[in-house]
């Protein structure tokens, strides 16, 4: 089975470089060794989303039972939003989980979860702080995810006030992004987050 | 056909291509109309399916030509690449050589009407480019192939076309009409406009003389073999030689060097779109031995959907539920075929071994239900078995059993085609771990036997033991069971009950179907005859496998087809040779109350002695003549129809079935199929019994009109009884 897997991406991999509209995207996937077992995906910022801008980096582990399993995605650039962990990366898409189908390639793949990050799902969440985030102070979960486009994706144009917010915890000697978790789960509250630093 | 002509100078002109004998059209004006209408530049009244303004041509001021359709049914535009449907209001580029379809069917072409566009200016830099003095001659041809660039660069002489190579086809050059003089006007006129250029060639074909045609031949050639990079130079050389028509990049894209390289380039398209639609979408590789899924007829590798069906029963490309799995044979000759062509994309036959091994599914399946439901059957595990006719072991001699029914058992008939969440339907009495309903007559089953004690072998020789007791038999082989299996009375079972008989008799064939059956070899008809069951033949299911379904007891039995199809010996038939309906009695004695042997051979179908009452012609009182005459002779329905399968075989009786399938005596008929030959060969015999074998009052009656194919003797009595119906008919 490993060889039709193997054989597999090498025609998927030729399959989104050719792809018109995956370029314009500038969705990429590239190999990470040459076992053809993981790969690594780039995924821009849909338009009109928190995330637009940044560039989003996945690690795709190809299993050797590909394509009769889902290869394991996740994202390896920080990222808030409801149905990815902030913590691991890891997206929680039922296609690539129970709703996997022999048929779908990386181009698929690649395609829903940038859908996802346009329309996030926060009654199937990944990470429960940010679905409820989402779903109860929705400019909050805008905010922090921009902020968080900005600060690991490379995003532009990141909220002054937030990046003050950060700048004035890790003045207090804590590291950056834990200073930025806490802020985020606390909605940008300094104190709150200070206090779950110290706790 | 009429053509109505604009005055106005020359620029194009329309070749029918799919009439050779229509005249070409020149193009004179900005606007070309073709339609049914009178009015139309190109009218075509009597094709009722062109409209009555199907399409306009219409020339730019830059020089580009478009066709805007107006029609009902749209115009197709036919180009070396690709073909492209106008609809109406829509427009569509028009480059020289594009076949313009004003009638486009794809199941009936000869219905097409096709034109073929060609610009005049691009049609003269062709036709100075094939031209040469040797094959001056050819001109005279009203039809001629166009050569190609890529024939003359070739180095052969032109006139050959290579044998190999770039299809011209391909290329552009489909066959075309030229009207000679008009091609030598053109190159007359362009030998005048055209500054002929200096003959720099050195590698000129010596065959090429310094004839001025020529020297323009020659110079294309030098470039054509020179390189595609010089297309445009061409092109910018021939401009001035082409008159006003010409002298837009359009056209200089489209001379004849530079569409070379383009149109090898849509010959690897043309391949590469037949082959995106070639791919499996599980391996994403060329199919091979595709299946198709119902009912979303999605395609795949039989391989690769072998290892899906594993996970999910559902649709790998789009969820919907799986009901039946088909090897879909014309994508395999699609691949085939492709193959062929393109062997680059050949899988290896390593990779397709592999394959194989994978592939689960060997012929169409209905899937029944369930994770691994969808059905494999392994054939060559089961050849083995095929010879086997085996008795049952266990003799019931008591006559409670021999028409005993054993109740309480759960009917699963409601399940058979209707999916079952939980276990694995065990559909037919060979089915493993069948659990199955006691029958109406005759039969008594067993309860199934625990799997773990029929792992032993099932060749057991046919040794008569105590009935009750399961006998713990030797392993044989095939050869020894076939020898044994001739002591037809006594029942034999296969089923062991000790383990420790495995190692030898589990290698040689399946477990045994957990069941026997006591029929003693005949089955008591409501009638009260008795007709010969025949001997159940050894046999057990795959899992999920195939079914037929009786028609006359309507119980599922093993499709055992193609078994029979590879040896018609070695397996009973299981459908009528005529009607080619299932039933199950020859396969394994239909166990219906009031089944007379649905299926079998002609010669041994059992009509019964009912069968008499109405066997002529649907007529009572002929059948009761041909009743009596058999009571004085003493003689049955079965010496009838003994009598009847003589005279079949050697021709001498024909009936409607006979004709047209040549069926014999030997042949398998169900029931049905029987009986109506069997009435028709029984006319035959009725029709032979000389009068003087008759009582007089019959002999003498007088014939009907309508003869055999009288409609009344079958409903008036008083009619069939004044009138003879054993005649021909004489009144038409």
């Amino acid at each position: 089975m490993a060889t039709i897997a193997a054989s597999r991406i090498k025609r998927e991999l030729k399959e989104v470089k050719a792809d018109a509209e995956l370029i314009k995207d500038d969705v990429s996937v590239e190999l990470m060794d040459n076992s053809y077992l993981a790969l690594t995906g780039e995924i821009p910022g849909p338009k009109d989303t928190p995330y637009e801008g940044g560039t989003f980096h996945l690690k795709i582990i190809i299993p050797e039972t590909y394509p009769f399993n889902p290869p394991q995605v996740s994202f390896t650039t920080k990222i808030w939003h409801p149905n990815i962990s902030s913590v691991t990366g890891a997206i929680c898409l039922d296609i690539l989980k129970d709703q996997w189908a022999a048929a779908m390639t990386l181009r698929t793949v690649l395609l829903s979860v940038q859908a996802l990050l346009s329309l996030p799902e926060p009654d199937d969440p990944q990470d429960a702080v940010v679905a409820q985030q989402y779903k109860e102070n929705q400019d909050a979960y805008r905010r922090t995810a921009r902020h968080w486009a900005c600060a690991y994706a490379g995003a532009k144009s990141s909220s002054r006030e937030l990046d003050e917010k950060v700048e004035r915890i890790t003045e207090m000697g804590f590291n950056e992004s834990d200073a930025r978790d806490a802020l985020s789960s606390t909605d940008w509250d300094v104190g709150r987050a200070v206090e779950k630093l110290m706790s | 056909m009429s053509i109505t002509r604009k005055d106005g100078e020359e620029w194009a002109q329309l070749v029918c291509t799919t009439d050779i004998d229509a005249p070409t059209l020149p193009i004179c004006g900005e606007k070309f109309t073709m339609g049914r209408a009178l009015g139309c530049n190109l009218s075509l009244p009597e094709n009722k399916l062109i409209s009555g303004q199907h399409c306009v041509l219409l020339r730019n001021e830059d020089g580009t030509v478009i066709v805007r359709d107006t029609s009902t049914n749209g115009t197709l535009i036919s180009s070396s690449a690709s073909k492209t449907r106008v609809t109406k209001g829509r427009s569509h580029k028009l480059q020289h050589g594009d076949e313009i379809f004003l009638v486009f069917k794809k199941e009936d072409p000869t219905k097409n009407v096709a034109y073929m566009f060609q610009d005049l200016s691009q049609l003269l830099d062709e036709t100075l480019v094939n031209e040469d003095p040797e094959s001056d001659e050819e001109c005279t041809e009203e039809y001629e192939v166009k050569k190609t660039a890529a024939d003359t660069r070739s180095g052969d002489t032109p006139t050959k076309r290579p044998a190999s190579g770039v299809d011209p086809a391909e290329v552009g050059a489909v066959p075309t009409k030229r009207p000679r003089d008009n091609i030598t006007d053109q190159g007359n006129q362009s030998d005048r406009l055209c500054q002929p250029p200096e003959p720099k060639s050195t590698d000129v074909p010596t065959t090429t003389s310094a004839a001025v045609p020529n020297a323009e031949t020659a110079k294309q050639m030098d470039v054509a073999s020179s390189g595609i990079g010089t297309a445009t130079d061409t092109a910018a050389t021939t401009a001035p030689g082409n008159g006003k028509a010409m002298g837009d990049s359009v056209a200089a894209v489209d001379t004849p060097v530079g569409a070379t390289p383009g149109g090898g380039d849509a010959q690897v398209a043309a391949g590469e779109g037949i082959a995106d639609n070639l791919i499996c979408s599980i391996c994403q590789d060329i199919f091979h031995d595709c299946i198709s899924l119902q009912p979303c007829l999605h395609s795949f590798c039989a391989a690769c959907y072998s290892s899906w069906m594993d996970i999910s029963k559902d649709c790998p490309s789009c969820r919907n539920k799986v009901e039946r799995i088909s090897r879909n044979f014309i994508v395999n000759g699609l691949v085939d075929a492709f193959v062929k062509e393109h062997p680059d994309r050949k899988r290896s036959d390593d990779e397709k071994a592999e394959m194989d091994a994978k592939n689960k599914i060997t012929r169409d399946m209905m899937v029944l239900s369930g994770k691994h439901q969808a059905g494999f059957d392994d054939d060559e595990d089961n050849e083995d078995s095929d010879d086997d006719y085996d008795e049952d072991e266990e003799d019931y001699n008591s006559d409670q059993n021999e028409y005993g029914y054993i109740p309480n058992r759960p009917n699963i008939m409601q399940g058979l085609f209707l999916p079952r969440p939980v276990a694995p339907v065990a559909a037919c009495m060979q089915c493993p771990g069948y659990f199955g309903p006691g029958f109406d007559t005759g039969i008594t089953m067993h309860p199934p036997i625990p799997p773990s004690s029929s792992a032993a072998t099932n060749n057991a020789p046919c040794t008569a033991i105590s009935a009750t007791q399961p006998q713990t038999g030797a392993a044989t082989t095939n050869q020894a069971s076939h020898s044994t299996s001739t002591s037809s009375n006594t029942a034999t079972t296969d089923q062991a009950s000790t383990s420790t008989a495995t190692s030898t008799g589990a290698t040689a064939q399946p477990s045994t179907p957990a069941w026997a059956i006591n029929c003693r070899g005949y089955k008591r008809t409501i009638n009260g005859e008795y007709i010969p069951m025949p001997k159940v033949p050894q046999f057990q299911c795959q899992q999920g496998s195939n079914h037929l379904m009786c028609g006359c007891c309507h119980l599922q039995m093993p499709d055992r087809r193609h078994e029979y199809f590879n040896n018609p010996y070695g397996v009973p038939s299981q459908k009528c040779d005529v009607c080619g309906n299932f039933f199950c009695h020859r396969y394994w004695g239909c166990k219906k109350i009031d089944c007379n042997g649905c299926l079998n051979e002609f010669q041994d179908l059992h009509f019964g002695k009912k069968c008499l009452d109405n066997l002529i012609l649907k007529n009572t009182y002929e059948s009761e003549i041909l009743k009596d005459y058999l009571k004085r002779k003493d003689l049955t329905w079965k010496d009838v129809l003994d009598s009847c399968m003589v005279k079949l075989d050697s021709g001498e009786y024909v009936c409607q079935d006979g004709a047209i399938n040549r069926i014999s005596s030997a042949n398998v008929l169900c029931y049905h199929c029987g009986l109506k030959n069997f009435q028709e060969l029984a006319y035959q015999y009725r029709r032979d019994i000389p009068k003087s074998d008759l009582p007089r009052q019959i002999a003498s009656r007088p014939d009907c009109h309508w003869g055999s194919k009288c409609r009344t003797q079958a409903n008036k009595l008083q009619h069939a009884k004044n009138f003879n119906h054993i005649c021909e008919q004489t009144k038409f």
